[in-house]
């Protein structure tokens, strides 16, 4: 009731200042009444985001739990060194590491394909736009990116290793799914069904997956996975095996999945919008030329939609450097697999505000370089 | 994000998805080769989707077996010993165990919280947009970078302030005197503090659609209408409201499902008040109490997704156009 009180009188606000403008003369009128318009969504915005913003970043530079003592850089300085924050603790590892060794070799092997395919075409340098070595390159990144994340614990290095996963897996199968579906009779079913988990909450989201992770005991069936995975039953949430081992940190990766199977239909509607968007006549004057469809793909559909693929992934990045819901609501931040905005819930809830604003802020230097990306791609193709 | 905001139609991206079935290069792949290698990625396509559902379809079947079997057996013992219950669901609904809100008022807390806060974000945006895209007023082009930029900042940056603001009001201090800039309203614990909080998280993406919407429209509509001495109040209520109907929908089904969805706004500004909490904080507390009512999550979860599932089937034209231009928000 209180709601429908409040919506009518905010109607009527706005009605009766434009009437009371109405009888105002014409020029004083129309000098007020832009501000009419603008100056509920200025001030909202001001007073509950801009304001509160700039007060966090202070916050962030104060002493004490409230920020009751003076400036000081400690708080910062004190959570950036501190080792469950962004350790650095056996970073050599990550060049012993299997999948760094792996990576290293997969490069090599990409690179060879590449100099082969250019030298086939005569061309002198290396060909870098071809399906293998893209797909190589693409593992070989990983792998890389994957030793050095599973070697250096700490909530950023769980952050950025959330952003590779999920932005990477998400646009790939989004990406495969898009062409898939292109092919297919039933686009729009397949699509819908892909595209669902869009529509959930993140929690909703933890809740089905819990029945694929379950650990089975006397109050509690096992998961589906835990009933086909090979040699004894895990806790993929929390790591631990029924031998007493861990799988710690690839815990992480099995909440990313959850996050993986939300995110892959939303790359796939944006990028099949953006298939559908190349014009036709490009692949079928590559096909009558003797291209098959693999190359018609990677030759001429895959570089027409670059700057769509840059959009998913920026977009998803975005996204994951504010996950919490999630993480929350599967590992609680446990074992390992807590996050920048879970460290800054729990500064709020146990009334250490300024730890949880220096937390917040970290989120803020993570994400302003993408915005910035984004704004001013926006604003270029808004001139174009 | 041109594809995504092209006017007139601020999200074209989805358009595709309605019904058109794949274009051209169909035929091609049937001329050559055999034809089951013609359908082979229709087989990789289904699998896929039927890798991508059982999760949920899983959640589904277990949501109806009675609790001596979930707590058992996995779902898929259905096929072979099959008992179906709607218990899970009334106990849920309007008799959970212990300490539990029930989730029939949840579902009403979900309500009270996402209905305020999608339409009053729209309310405020439609008219600035409109201000931004028609009306001429010194500062126009800053303030509308201020609202651009405003899409940049993630929610968590005014969380910590924000609840202070609503346990005290706001203070100047200048000079040694403290002056009152807002009273203390003492809404936190509040729905009002949960919505007010996503109306203005919600409302930087909505100018900025909705002003790509509403530049959109011709100039001419507007002189006709001036020259039929309508001002700029009624020029806005009676051709741009109208007119705006799609992007209005779009942004308001975006809307409605990321306040519907939410859970760490509502954790933090309902966390001293269990009956205003809404279904997501409900459906963790659940999840987190390890014993009584474990055999009700599958149902619960349930009850939080039917209605952003109805939204989705059917209004999933709207929804994509929505989902696809707000997914950006801060």
């Amino acid at each position: 009731v209180s709601v429908v009180v409040a919506i009518g009188a905010l109607a009527g606000v706005f009605t009766i200042l434009n009437l009371l403008i109405d009888r105002l003369p014409e020029r004083v009128g129309e000098r007020i009444r832009p501000w009419v318009f603008v100056l509920p969504a200025v001030l909202f915005l001001s007073a509950f985001l801009a304001v509160p913003a700039i007060r966090t970043v202070i916050l962030s530079f104060r002493g004490g739990s409230d920020g009751e003592e003076g400036f000081t850089v400690s708080n910062w300085t004190e959570q950036l060194s501190n080792d469950s924050v962004l350790g650095l603790d056996g970073w050599t590892g990550i060049f012993t590491s299997r999948l760094f060794i792996f990576g290293v070799i997969v490069i090599v092997i990409a690179l060879l394909l590449a100099r082969r395919s250019a030298r086939r075409s005569g061309d002198p340098g290396l060909d870098l736009s071809g399906p293998g070595t893209t797909i190589l390159g693409a593992l070989a990144i990983l792998a890389v990116l994957f030793a050095v994340f599973t070697t250096l614990r700490g909530v950023v290095w769980n952050n950025l290793w959330w952003v590779v996963v999920v932005a990477g897996f998400s646009t790939a199968f989004g990406l495969a799914l898009a062409v898939l579906a292109d092919r297919s009779r039933s686009e729009s079913l397949a699509k819908t069904l892909i595209f669902m988990p869009m529509a959930i909450s993140l929690v909703g989201a933890a809740v089905i997956w819990k029945f694929v992770y379950d650990v089975g005991s006397a109050r509690q069936a096992p998961g589906l996975l835990n009933v086909l995975w090979p040699g004894g039953s895990i806790d993929f949430i929390r790591g631990s095996t029924e031998s007493g081992g861990t799988i710690s940190p690839w815990n992480n990766f099995f909440i990313m999945v959850i996050m993986i199977w939300i995110q892959a239909g939303f790359a796939m509607v944006v990028l099949s919008a953006a298939i559908k968007g190349v014009p036709t006549e490009l692949g079928e004057a590559a096909r009558v030329d003797g291209a098959n469809e693999a190359q018609v793909f990677w030759r001429i559909t895959l570089p027409q939609i670059t700057s769509t693929v840059a959009v998913v992934v920026t977009t998803l990045t975005v996204t994951v450097l504010k996950i919490f819901d999630l993480v929350k609501a599967t590992s609680n931040g446990q074992a390992g697999t807590d996050v920048l905005a879970n460290r800054m819930y729990e500064g709020l809830r146990t009334g250490n505000n300024t730890l949880a604003a220096v937390f917040a802020s970290m989120i803020l230097v993570l994400v302003l370089p993408i915005m910035y990306f984004n704004v001013r791609r926006t604003s270029r193709e808004a001139a174009a | 994000m041109s594809i995504l905001q092209s006017p007139p139609d601020p999200v074209v991206a989805g358009e595709h998805d309605g019904g058109r079935e794949g274009g051209g290069p169909k035929e091609t792949l049937g001329r050559r080769g055999h034809r089951w290698i013609a359908s082979l990625p229709t087989w990789v396509l289904w699998g896929l989707v039927v890798f991508w559902s059982i999760p949920t379809v899983g959640l589904l079947v277990n949501s109806f077996r009675p609790e001596s079997d979930q707590l058992r057996t996995g779902w898929w013992h259905v096929f072979s010993d099959p008992s179906f219950t709607l218990e899970n669901y009334n106990k849920a609904l309007f008799d959970p165990p212990g300490g539990f809100l029930s989730f029939k008022d949840a579902f009403l807390n979900s309500m009270a919280i996402a209905v305020p806060g999608t339409i009053v974000p729209i309310a405020i945006a439609a008219a600035a947009a409109y201000a931004f895209a028609w009306m001429d007023f010194p500062g126009r082009h800053w303030l509308f970078i201020f609202v651009i930029t405003m899409m940049a900042v993630p929610l968590q940056m005014a969380l910590v302030p924000l609840g202070e603001f609503y346990d005290n009001g706001a203070h100047l201090s200048l000079f040694g005197t403290t002056y009152i800039v807002f009273p203390d309203l003492d809404i936190n614990n509040t729905p009002a503090a949960v919505w007010l909080a996503h109306t203005a998280f919600g409302l930087p993406l909505a100018i900025f659609l909705l002003h790509n919407y509403i530049s959109s429209i011709p100039r001419d509509v507007f002189e006709a209408a001036r020259i039929d001495g309508a001002n700029h109040f009624g020029i806005f209520w009676r051709i741009v409201l109208p007119l705006s109907t799609p992007a209005l929908a779009a942004f308001a089904i975006f809307q409605f499902l990321w306040v519907w969805n939410d859970y760490l706004v509502a954790l933090i500004f309902l966390s001293q008040n269990q009956d205003a909490q809404p279904l997501t904080i409900q459906l963790v507390n659940l999840v987190t109490s390890r014993g009584q009512g474990t055999e009700l999550l599958p149902a619960a979860a349930f009850i939080s997704m039917v209605v952003p599932l109805i939204i989705f089937f059917s209004l999933q034209r709207y929804f994509v156009r929505g989902l696809l231009a707000g997914s950006v928000k801060g």
